[in-house]
This record gives C-alpha cells, sequence and structure tokens, in this order.
C-alpha cells in the first residue's frame, strides 16, 4: 500500500488506526497456547507460574512487526492482552487441578476416585470461572487505574515493551541496558545460588534470627520496588513490623509455646526429616518386591523413626545416636545397587516388574537416593568426630538448637569438625529457619485476614468511587441508547451485568453436576459464595498487583477450597467433597488469575492508549482458550510421567493437597484469619488509602522480597527528590522495566534448560 | 490531632497484632490462640485513631494551609496543561505526526505527572464523588494524549489529530470543573 511521506522518508499513515484486528487475536491465541503450554509445563516441575505478559509483547512485537510488517503499537497491546488471558488459566489451573492426581497418589484406597473427575466440566467451570472474574473487575477500573492511578509496575514494563519502537534511541537502549544487567546478574546468581538466590547479611552480622534480614538477590524486585515508589512502601512496613517490632516482642512478651517452639526451636532428629522417610518408604515398597526381607527391613528400620521424626529430641547429643540406622540405610542402598547391576540393559517389561523397580536406572537412582541423604554420612562422620572429644558432654547439655549451635562454633575443634557437626545436628540450619516458623504459623495466616479485612473495608470504604465508576459505565449506555453513534471507551454495564448473572447460574449449575450427591441447596451454596468470593479475591488481587506487582493468588485459593470444603463437607464422602471443591475451586483461581491479569493490561493500556473495552473484549475472547490447553496438558503429563511423581512434582498442587488433608482433618487456623481480618478492617476505615492491602501482603510475603523491594521504593525517592521527575520518566523508569524484562525473560529460559537437562 | 490519632491507630494496630500471634497453634487450643482481651484494648486504640484521623481529615481539607497550596498547584497546571495542549494543537502542521510524541514527552509529561503527584488533596477539599468527577476527565484526557503519542510514532496521523483535539477538549473540560468545584466554595 503505498504512503505519503514525510521529509525524512517516513510513511504518513491515514485511516483508523489498528487496534482489535483479526491478526491480533490470531497472534495472541497461538502466543498465548505456546506461553501457556511452556509455563504450565514448567509451573508442575519448578513449583512457580511467571507472568506471561512481558514475553507476549516481546514475542508479539517480533512477530507482528517483524515478520508480519503491521504498524500498531495498540494491535500488540492487544495481542499481549489476550495471550495473557489464555495464560491466565494456567497460573489458576496448574495451582488446583493437580491436587486431585497427587490426592489420589499419596492415598490410593481413600482417594483413588479423585481422578474420575468430569474433565469436561472442569474446564467449564474455569471458563465460566474467567468470565466472571472478569465481569467482576472492569466495572473497577476506573477507580483503580483512573482514580487511585494504581502503579501496576509489571503493567509498566509491558507498556515500555510496546512503546520502544518510537522511545527514541535512549529509552530504548535503556531499557535494553536494564534488561542486560539484570538478566545477566541473574543468571550468575542462578549459577552460584540456586532458584530462588538470597543472602543473609543478618546473618553474617551475627544478628538474631528473628530479625530475618536476608535479601533477595534480584534486579527485578528492585526494578519493581522503582515502579512502585513511594506508594509501595507502605508494603515494606508490614514485613517491618513482622520481623522488626512483634518478633522481637514475642522474645519477651509471647508465650511459651512460641519463645520455646518457634523463636528458640529445639534440636530435632538429625537423621531424618518426614520427606525423607516417604521417599525411603516408596522405595523401600520396590525393594520388597524383589527381596521381601530386604523392604520390610528397610520399612523396619524407617518406621520407629518416623513416628519420631518431628519429635524432640532431648538434646543434641542423641541425634548421634542414630549412627546404627544411618549405616543401616548405606548398607539397603548397596542391596538396590547390586540389584540393579545385575539387571539387563534391554529387560522386558515383565522382568522388570518382577524385580519392583520400572528400569535398571530407576533402581540405580532409588539407590543414589537413598545414598544421597546425606545426613546419613553427615552423622557418621559427626560420630566419628565426636568420639574422642570433650564436646560430647557439652552437647549433651544443651537442648536448644542455638545451645547446640554455639557450642560447637565455640568449641576448640577444628573448622572442618565444627561444620561436620552444624551439619549432621542441623543446629545451624533449624536455628535460621525460626523466620520460617514465624511466617508460616503465625504472620502469614495473619496477614491472609489483613487482605481479607482491608479488601472488604476497602470496597466499603471506597464507595463512592466504585458507585462513581458504575454510573459512568450506565450513562455511557443511556448515551448510546440516545444517540447509537456515541462511541463508549468501556465494556457495555449491561454485558457484564449479564456476566455476574449467567456467570453465576452457570457455575451453580456446573457444581451441581460435579458430584452425583450434590443437591440443588448445595450446588447454589457453593457458587453463591464462591461467586462472592470471586468479586473480594479478585479485588485483592487486581490491588495488591497494582500497588506492589506481587500477587497471593495461592492463598486466596487456599481461603476458597477451605470454604467450599466446609459447604461440601455433608456428602456423602469425602471424594465428592473435594472433587466438587477442586472444580469449584479451579474456576475461582482462574477467575482471580482473569481479573489480576485484565487490570495488569489495561495500566498498560492506559500508558499506550489502548480503549478499554477492545483489551476487555480481547481479554474475554481469550479465556475459553486456556482452560482447553491447559487441561489437555495435564492429561498427557499425567499419562505419561505421573503428577506427584518425581518427574512431575507439581509442588503448588502439593501445597493445595496437603491444605485439603489438613481441611479434611480439621486443621484450619480460622482464629487467626479473622483477628486478621479485623486488623484490615481498622486500617481500611483509616482514610489512608491501600494501607491495608499493603500491610496485609507484607505479613503474607517472604521477608527477603520485602527488603529488596524497598531498595527500589527508596531509590525511586532519592532520585524523584534529587533529579526530579523527569529524570525519573527520561532515566529510571525505562531503565527499571528493563530491569523486570530482563530478569523475567531470563527465568522463562532457565525454566526450559532445567527441563530439557532433566531429560 | 492527626498526629495523636496516627499514634492510636498504628499503636492499637500493633497491640491488636501482637495478641494476635502472641501464642501458636497447639492441639485444642484453637480460638484460645488469640488473646482477645489485649486484642479488643488495641482494637479500641484503632477505632479512636481512626475517628480522629478522620475529624483532622475534615478540618485540614477545610482550612489547611497545605491543601490551600495544592488546590493552586492543581489550578496552576491544568492551565499550563492547557495552554501547552493549545499549542501543540495549533502547531501541529509545523511539528509533524513523527513530531508529536516528543513534543509530549517533552512539554507534558511533567506536567501531568505534578496533577497526579497533589491530585488527593481534591476528594479532602472536595470529596470523594467531586474527585472521581474530575480524576475521570483527567485520566480521560490523559488517555486521549497516550494514545496521541502511541499513533504519532506509529504514523497514524487521522489518528493523532484526532486525539489531539479530544484531548483539548477533555482537558479544558477538567480546568472548568475543578474551577467550578473553586467558584462554589464558600468565602473563607
Amino acid at each position: 500500500m503505498a504512503h505519503e511521506l514525510d521529509g525524512q522518508g517516513r510513511p504518513i499513515r491515514r485511516g483508523k488506526y489498528p487496534e482489535l484486528t483479526l491478526p491480533a487475536v490470531l497472534v495472541g491465541y497461538v502466543l498465548g497456547a505456546i506461553i501457556a503450554l511452556s509455563i504450565g509445563y514448567a509451573s508442575l516441575i519448578l513449583g512457580f507460574s511467571i507472568e506471561g505478559s512481558e514475553l507476549a509483547a516481546i514475542l508479539g512485537w517480533g512477530i507482528l512487526r517483524g515478520i508480519m510488517k503491521r504498524t500498531s503499537i495498540i494491535e500488540n497491546n492487544i495481542n499481549q492482552t489476550i495471550a495473557s488471558a489464555v495464560n491466565g488459566a494456567s497460573a489458576g489451573m496448574m495451582f488446583s487441578v493437580p491436587a486431585l492426581f497427587i490426592l489420589a497418589r499419596e492415598n490410593p484406597e481413600k482417594y483413588g476416585g479423585l481422578t474420575e473427575f468430569n474433565p469436561v466440566l472442569m474446564v467449564l467451570a474455569c471458563i465460566t470461572g474467567g468470565i466472571l472474574g472478569l465481569a467482576f473487575i472492569i466495572p473497577l477500573r476506573k477507580q483503580m487505574i483512573d482514580f487511585n492511578r494504581l502503579a501496576y509496575p509489571g503493567g509498566i514494563a509491558v507498556a515500555a515493551i510496546l512503546k520502544s519502537p518510537g522511545a527514541g534511541m535512549k529509552k530504548a537502549a535503556l531499557l535494553l541496558t536494564g534488561a542486560t544487567i539484570s538478566g545477566v546478574f541473574f543468571l550468575i546468581m542462578l549459577y552460584f545460588k540456586g532458584g530462588h538466590p538470597d543472602e543473609a547479611v543478618g546473618q553474617h552480622l551475627g544478628l538474631p534470627s528473628f530479625l530475618n534480614i536476608t535479601f533477595f538477590l534480584s534486579l527485578m524486585t528492585v526494578g519493581v520496588g522503582f515502579l512502585s515508589g513511594r506508594g509501595g512502601l507502605v508494603f515494606g512496613y508490614g514485613g517491618f513490623i513482622c520481623y522488626f517490632l512483634l518478633a522481637p516482642l514475642l522474645g519477651y512478651f509471647g508465650n511459651d509455646n512460641v519463645k520455646n517452639d518457634i523463636l528458640d526451636p529445639p534440636v530435632r532428629s538429625a537423621l531424618l526429616t518426614t520427606s525423607d522417610i516417604d521417599d525411603i518408604e516408596d522405595i523401600a515398597e520396590d525393594l520388597k518386591i524383589h527381596d521381601e526381607a530386604a523392604g520390610a527391613a528397610l520399612i523396619t528400620l524407617v518406621k520407629p523413626e518416623s513416628e519420631a521424626a518431628e519429635d524432640v529430641k532431648p538434646n543434641g547429643v542423641t541425634v548421634f545416636n542414630d549412627v546404627a540406622q544411618a549405616r543401616a540405610i548405606l548398607a539397603s542402598a548397596d542391596v538396590i545397587e547390586k540389584l540393579a547391576n545385575s539387571l539387563p540393559d534391554e529387560a522386558s517389561p515383565e522382568e522388570m516388574k518382577a524385580v519392583g523397580f520400572q528400569s535398571a536406572e530407576e533402581a540405580k537412582h532409588a539407590a543414589d537416593r537413598l545414598r544421597s541423604i546425606s545426613r546419613a554420612k553427615d552423622v557418621i562422620a559427626a560420630a566419628d568426630a565426636l568420639a574422642s572429644s570433650d564436646l560430647r558432654s557439652e552437647l549433651a547439655s544443651q537442648s536448644t538448637a542455638k545451645g547446640v549451635m554455639t557450642a560447637i562454633q565455640t568449641s576448640d575443634a577444628p573448622e572442618e569438625s565444627q561444620q561436620t557437626l552444624l551439619k549432621a545436628t542441623r543446629a545451624e540450619e533449624i536455628y535460621y529457619d525460626v523466620p520460617d516458623g514465624l511466617r508460616l504459623g503465625l504472620f502469614r495466616p495473619t496477614g491472609i485476614g489483613v487482605l481479607i479485612g482491608a479488601a472488604i473495608g476497602g470496597i466499603i470504604a471506597a464507595f463512592p468511587l466504585v458507585r462513581s465508576a458504575i454510573k459512568s459505565m450506565q450513562q455511557a449506555a443511556a448515551e448510546k441508547k440516545n444517540n447509537p453513534n456515541v462511541v463508549s471507551d468501556e465494556m457495555p454495564i449491561k454485558v457484564l451485568y449479564g456476566g455476574v448473572i449467567g456467570g453465576a447460574a452457570a457455575l451453580a449449575f456446573i457444581t451441581m453436576l460435579t458430584v452425583e450427591n450434590m443437591g440443588i441447596g448445595r450446588g447454589i451454596a457453593m457458587a453463591g459464595l464462591g461467586t462472592l468470593w470471586i468479586w473480594i479475591a479478585g479485588v485483592i488481587v487486581s490491588e495488591c498487583l497494582g500497588r506492589t506487582n506481587w500477587s497471593p493468588l495461592s492463598g486466596m485459593t487456599l481461603i476458597a477450597v477451605t470454604i467450599l470444603l466446609f459447604i461440601a463437607s455433608g456428602l456423602a464422602n469425602d471424594t465428592s467433597a473435594i472433587i466438587s471443591s477442586v472444580i469449584c475451586g479451579a474456576a475461582i483461581c482462574v477467575a482471580i488469575a482473569q481479573a489480576g491479569d485484565m487490570m495488569l493490561d489495561l495500566k498498560s493500556g492506559y500508558l499506550v492508549g489502548a480503549l478499554p473495552k477492545w483489551q476487555q473484549t480481547g481479554q474475554v475472547l481469550g479465556t475459553w482458550l486456556g482452560p482447553i490447553v491447559i487441561i489437555m496438558l495435564i492429561f498427557a503429563l499425567h499419562d505419561t510421567y505421573g503428577l506427584g511423581s518425581e518427574n512431575l512434582p507439581a509442588p503448588q498442587g502439593a501445597a493445595l493437597a496437603s491444605m485439603i488433608n489438613g481441611v479434611v482433618g480439621g486443621d484450619v487456623p480460622t482464629w487467626r484469619y479473622t483477628a486478621g481480618a479485623g486488623l484490615g478492617l481498622i486500617l481500611a476505615f483509616s482514610g489512608l488509602g491501600g494501607v491495608g492491602v499493603q500491610i496485609g501482603l507484607g505479613f503474607y510475603m517472604p521477608f527477603d522480597i520485602v527488603l529488596t523491594y524497598t531498595i527500589g521504593c527508596l531509590t525511586r525517592m532519592y532520585f524523584q527528590k534529587k533529579k526530579g521527575m523527569k529524570f525519573i520518566e527520561d532515566v529510571g523508569i525505562p531503565l527499571a522495566a528493563g530491569l523486570i524484562v530482563g530478569e523475567a525473560l531470563v527465568g522463562v529460559g532457565n525454566a526450559f534448560v532445567q527441563i530439557i537437562a532433566g531429560g | 490531632m492527626k498526629n495523636i490519632g496516627t499514634l492510636l491507630l498504628f499503636g492499637g494496630f500493633i497491640i491488636a497484632a501482637f495478641a494476635s500471634v502472641q501464642q501458636a497453634d497447639e492441639k485444642g487450643l484453637d480460638w484460645a490462640a488469640i488473646n482477645w482481651g489485649l486484642y479488643a484494648v488495641g482494637a479500641v486504640f484503632g477505632v479512636i485513631g481512626i475517628g480522629m484521623l478522620r475529624s483532622a481529615a475534615i478540618e485540614a481539607g477545610a482550612h489547611s494551609a497545605m491543601v490551600d497550596s495544592d488546590m493552586q498547584t492543581i489550578d496552576d497546571t491544568l492551565q499550563t496543561l492547557v495552554t501547552k495542549v493549545d499549542a501543540l494543537n495549533t502547531g501541529r502542521d509545523d511539528i509533524g505526526v513523527y513530531g508529536v510524541h516528543t513534543h509530549i514527552d517533552d512539554n507534558l509529561v511533567e506536567e501531568l505527572d505534578a496533577f497526579v503527584e497533589v491530585r488527593e488533596s481534591i476528594a479532602h477539599r472536595y470529596g470523594l464523588q467531586k474527585y472521581a468527577d474530575l480524576m475521570s476527565q483527567f485520566a480521560l484526557a490523559e488517555r486521549n494524549l497516550n494514545r496521541a503519542w502511541s499513533a504519532s510514532a506509529d504514523g497514524y496521523i487521522d489518528e493523532t489529530w484526532k486525539c489531539l483535539d479530544n484531548a483539548q477538549n477533555l482537558i479544558r473540560g477538567a480546568q472548568s470543573l475543578f474551577r467550578s468545584y473553586r467558584d462554589s466554595e464558600p468565602a473563607a
């Protein structure tokens, strides 16, 4: 097509500016499906999901502009909106659906029937959930983006990518520089420190472990903090309150069970943890088929320990009484190794079945696993080191991890022996796990409650803003009725009302069909509460993403499944209750993920001047594909590798499965959620916008992330004060967006490398 | 009063938070894991703090020198924006379609940020409803400028001009709305 040219020979284009076009939709579907499959598969192995918007924007940039010679920033924005909508199902379903397979695998007698859920209903429930999530969140666009001006750091990063063709060389170079620095830095950290690199600065400085001064070594997190600026600092306050204020207070005024069990934990069994025992029992069962006596001996060996594994040993020295057991475990490994070596390389399936292991390779792997319970070797080495040492009696008088650790570190034993002893007793490991105990047992459940209370209170307190946003959509609908030529910016409010009502009804119908004995009343109750929770949790997640870029999706889903299990608990058996709750819970999880993704994309859209209604339409158009792609992936992978197996551990699903076991066993800290909700309500009505949600998220998140994020906030505040807003806009934002993009891309790349390397 | 209110709010929050985590979970403890007596004390402090903060906010909205200064900033910023967008629109043929996005970056971003920085004072002075109405208008203007930026970078001349026209009308509308709020204020 011929264009007129400007003075510099650039084409001047006339007519409509391409936005929601067929190429954008189709490329969005293709990229979305590829990203959802890739990230979904990676999350089953690595245990976390990766936000796909940045990747979709970059790939879309290459395909739409590079290959298809398209020329519209806002068209690429639609492409990334659709692609990330397809991927939204990945985050939602990979957290929930694998739990059914894992429970069935762990306890086939009790939960074997869980895998017989109806996949079509699961897909329909997830599509319905996605639509409900969008119908609830879209009317809040004005409140969150136009009125409250939430930062959505991820949205800013995507917008920076989308705008890069026109942003000029300087900004593009800054974006690329930031991406390169953070990508290379993350690669180095991955190489030297592994998947979640951090630095325990407090430990190096000899500070008490409960202060938890550990930094997450992630420039992406610094970039996110930078983009959030002063507004994001309150997120840090939540963490500071927990570890710098409440933890020391608990040390002085806490009840004994906090002081003794969490802040000053006792030494525990040195040899085996419960997960080690589970692994050994699996291996022993296989070994039993080949050699019943050897297998039974191995089980007997760990059985008494399994009952006492989490029990406190009375003092530090008794841990070395496990020496005989450690030697026996290593001997069993030798038996299995011998068995593996005796098998032919090309043994038939029958031969393999006869010996218990699937292949010689698997048998060798089992032997290695037994040996790699490194504490078996450590315990033997430590016992040898202690055999003729005065330290033995000193350790015998200690009962806490800190006491044992101090005794070892202040002893005259050579450095090498000290390290062996610290490793064997697990004293150092247990002492520096104090923050985990505080977070998982106390701060995280309280934080979930604060988030809920703050979100509900926030909705009430911001009611005039919400009303104004909805009123403006209603006015737009009325104007359109009076004058059909009026172009509205938002999706019609009637469509959204229809989405909510129709979605809730569809979810109720689907829930009724999930199990035979569900009943109308229970189905409506589950879907009704589920729908209400989608609204509340959608607001929480969208606000958290907007203020900090982190989403408490897992916590919100855990609450949803807890509520649903409670309602479903009257069903004929646990299997029915779990199937119906997980199907409805998966719908809620997808809904929440879609709501958060929609707001993030709408922020990118705002920054590139996209029309919200086309983005909203694009997101709805992308909602159906993700659940279909993901359920097919889940079944294909389960048939090939087995979900919950060593090849496909699905850590997020395992977490939900463990929580379901807890709920079925009556183990839910409702009291702490309730107390937290009261705290959240107080903050919500303080008139300090968003403070409750941010402080709640600070309680909920690991403190190493909070600390590193705070560095980003403070850096922005410093430069804003010293160099002004222009410097922030021209230099800071492109550089910070680059930090996010670089690490995200390396994260995705690393996931694939790990999967390929793992075979 | 604001300082005392803040102190009571956060003091109460800390007390109630401490009561919530004072005791770890143990079998059979359940709801007794929370020190509800201490929790109630913290909550009462917090609620009194909220009351004082709210009164202080109403008082500040009506009379604070800082809010007065912010109102002036908003007025000045809107005036500057109107002038600059008018100038951009008038001179757009000389600037050329590909020059618009750099012109926006160089001349308008600082004013837009300045408005956003002090925007919450509008709610303190005139209430949430009027704040929402003004922000609706302002955000729409800003989004049109952002769209003009994108269309300009891609060389779409009709869209760029249309968005600049829209932005001009909307920013003028925001200014009129804000001035109507100020005019309706009772004289101090």
